[in-house]
């Protein structure tokens, strides 16, 4: 478990290296790599769904797909052909790229082989059977070898043209000619070509199409990667970590430990129910059980909030009980508005996970709670790591009443011998 | 050797009319739905999906039957026992710095849901309160430390 743990700690780097292209477009706060997995995972349930190619392997794919970047950066495809002078670099990225083939395909062979050996280098931190399984999907995603591979390849560059309009969308719209230009030459899946078409219709011909729900819908999922985590924003975090960041890194390790595990359970569903689990915040403000705490609520001086924030919530059953109602009807509300006009059978199959999340009836559901309880875990101790003044002691207790799988125990050794015992080791070598 | 699933009545009432419900999807589907196979030189993509679907539906079916096999519902215990926590006990904690009561009702594994306040026997905060009486302390450490004392049980 010390291994995987060092994998994630590795991994959740993609939390805070920024897309590059946004940055050298002068974007502020750019959204970062694990922001933009989120946003293909969902393209990639939501084109994919009819494209009749696996959903499992197409989600995989979208999961996986960034990893090297965690030690080779986000190159983009302007890498080691832009020049020196900003303005010059941001007049050529207004552009897609012009060169020889000859060219091109030096520099793509050159950003490949960085790549694989930075994937290569994380690699090593896992077990073999992980190594084979990421490094397969990696180089299908890579190599196009697949239906799959390519269906994964054409919507991580729409995923970057819906979030170019995003940024520039309305009054900087020569920025996205370049993404235009790249996606006219690349896309050629039908599923892809008619959502791509569908969603210029939409945004500069304002024609109704078929794909109108789908890309509401898809635009305000999106927005989840600016939305921070309520309990970081309450305990002053200075860098809080998105919500989408959040569903990147537990869908990740959900994968990990459902293989780790030899888990028996329908792995499709894991994936789909972590995806769905923050929905939502998309139209509803996060609320975590403190906002019910009278206590808090009256706490006069920052210091009395601290004290309240510094341990879990103690409250009744009925007091919980009752919390649980109240943000279950609330929450049930915001996801029931946020896919009231999606495609029937899709609409169903998210109310279906999301319920299922709520109530914790399946094995799946279940596995899902239990990797978010020590994604969530991880996370604080991270924060911790940085500020020692965070009142770590409240998460431990939250996961020592939610946790009650074995990998989950196994995972909490782990963490404390990284988080405590490395401390002490550490203190004591000096 | 099997593992036995503590189930309240509701939730056992819940596993069996669930597995009918797979019983019946699993029927509707051999009966109805089987595409047709080898249209090309190449396995009809549609074929694999179905027989992947089923293959995940007789796992599912498995998973239930063992359930069922294995399930013990939970009984209130005797009036003389009652001082003490089991499953199925609503459990209402003090902590001992603060004075500040906390309640779980503690159940196996399949009907928790801690943000409810139903929390598994199996979690760390279950696996301290099971077996422990009224008026004795619970200590949930390493490596932090929380410290209670059981105030009531009700079953």
């Amino acid at each position: 478990m010390k291994k995987i743990l060092t994998f994630f700690l590795e991994v959740s780097r993609l939390k805070s290296i920024q897309r590059q292209g946004w940055v050298m477009s002068g974007v502020e706060d750019a959204e970062s790599v694990a922001d933009h997995t989120f946003g293909v995972m969902f393209l990639a349930w939501t084109l994919g769904r009819k494209s009749g190619l696996g959903m499992r392997k197409l989600l995989l794919l979208s999961l996986l797909h960034e990893l090297c970047e965690v030690y080779a950066g986000d190159l983009t495809p302007y890498h080691g052909i832009l020049p020196k002078d900003s303005k010059k670099q941001e007049e050529m990225m207004k552009r897609w790229i012009r060169l020889p083939q000859g060219q091109k395909e030096k520099l793509s062979s050159r950003k490949y082989l960085l790549e694989k050996k930075a994937i290569e280098r994380l690699l090593r931190l896992v077990s073999s059977s992980l190594h084979k399984k990421i490094f397969a999907a990696w180089i299908e995603y890579e190599k196009v070898m697949t239906k799959e591979g390519r269906f994964v390849k054409q919507i991580d560059m729409l995923e970057a043209l819906l979030q170019g309009f995003t940024y520039f969308g309305g009054s900087q719209e020569d920025k996205l000619v370049g993404f235009w230009e790249h996606v006219e030459e690349v896309v050629s899946i039908p599923e892809i070509k008619s959502f791509v078409r569908a969603f210029e219709d939409h945004h500069y011909h304002h024609k109704k199409t078929p794909f109108d729900a789908t890309i509401r819908f898809l635009t305000s999922v999106g927005n989840l990667k600016t939305t921070p985590r309520i309990g970081w924003l309450h305990r002053n975090i200075k860098e809080p970590t998105s919500l989408a960041e959040h569903t990147f890194m537990r869908t990740l390790m959900a994968w990990v430990f459902f293989e780790e595990t030899h888990s028996t359970l329908n792995l499709e569903k894991i994936l789909k129910l972590s995806l769905c689990m923050s929905l939502s915040s998309v139209g509803l403000k996060e609320k975590t059980p403190y906002a019910y705490d009278p206590l808090l609520a009256t706490a006069r001086t920052p210091e009395e909030r601290a004290k309240i924030l510094s341990t879990w919530v103690r409250y009744s059953l009925k007091m919980k009980q009752r919390i649980f109602a109240r943000t279950y009807r609330k929450e049930k509300c915001a996801v029931e508005k946020l896919v009231e006009r999606l495609d029937p059978a899709l609409k169903k199959e998210i109310l279906s996970l999301w319920e299922e999340l709520k109530h914790n009836h399946t094995g799946e559901a279940h596995f899902v709670g239990q990797v978010y309880a020590v994604e969530t875990l991880l996370q604080a101790l991270q924060f911790y790591r940085e500020d020692k003044s965070l009142p770590i002691e409240a998460w431990w207790e939250w996961a020592f009443e939610h946790c009650d799988a074995q990998f989950t125990f196994d995972f909490m050794d782990a963490l404390k011998q990284e988080f405590y015992e490395k401390k002490k080791r550490v203190a004591a070598k000096k | 050797m099997n593992e036995t699933f503590y189930l309240t009545k509701k939730g056992f009432e819940r596993i069996k009319k669930e597995y009918q419900a797979l019983l019946d999807f699993k029927a509707s589907k051999i009966r109805g739905e089987v595409p047709t196979m080898l249209r090309s030189e190449e396995v009809d993509p549609e074929y694999l999906v179905y027989q992947e679907d089923l293959s995940l539906l007789e796992t599912r079916l498995a998973e239930y039957e063992n359930i069922i096999k294995n399930a013990k519902v939970i009984d209130v215990p005797a009036k003389d026992q009652r001082h003490v926590i089991f499953l199925g006990a609503t459990v209402t904690l003090v902590e001992s710095e603060t004075g500040v009561v906390n309640e779980y009702t503690l159940l196996g594994t399949l009907e928790a849901n801690p943000i409810e306040g139903k929390i598994s026997v199996e979690s760390p905060v279950g696996r301290e309160l099971f077996g422990k009486k009224i008026g004795e302390t619970v200590v949930i450490s390493s490596p932090i430390k929380v410290v209670y004392t059981v105030k009531k049980i009700i079953y």
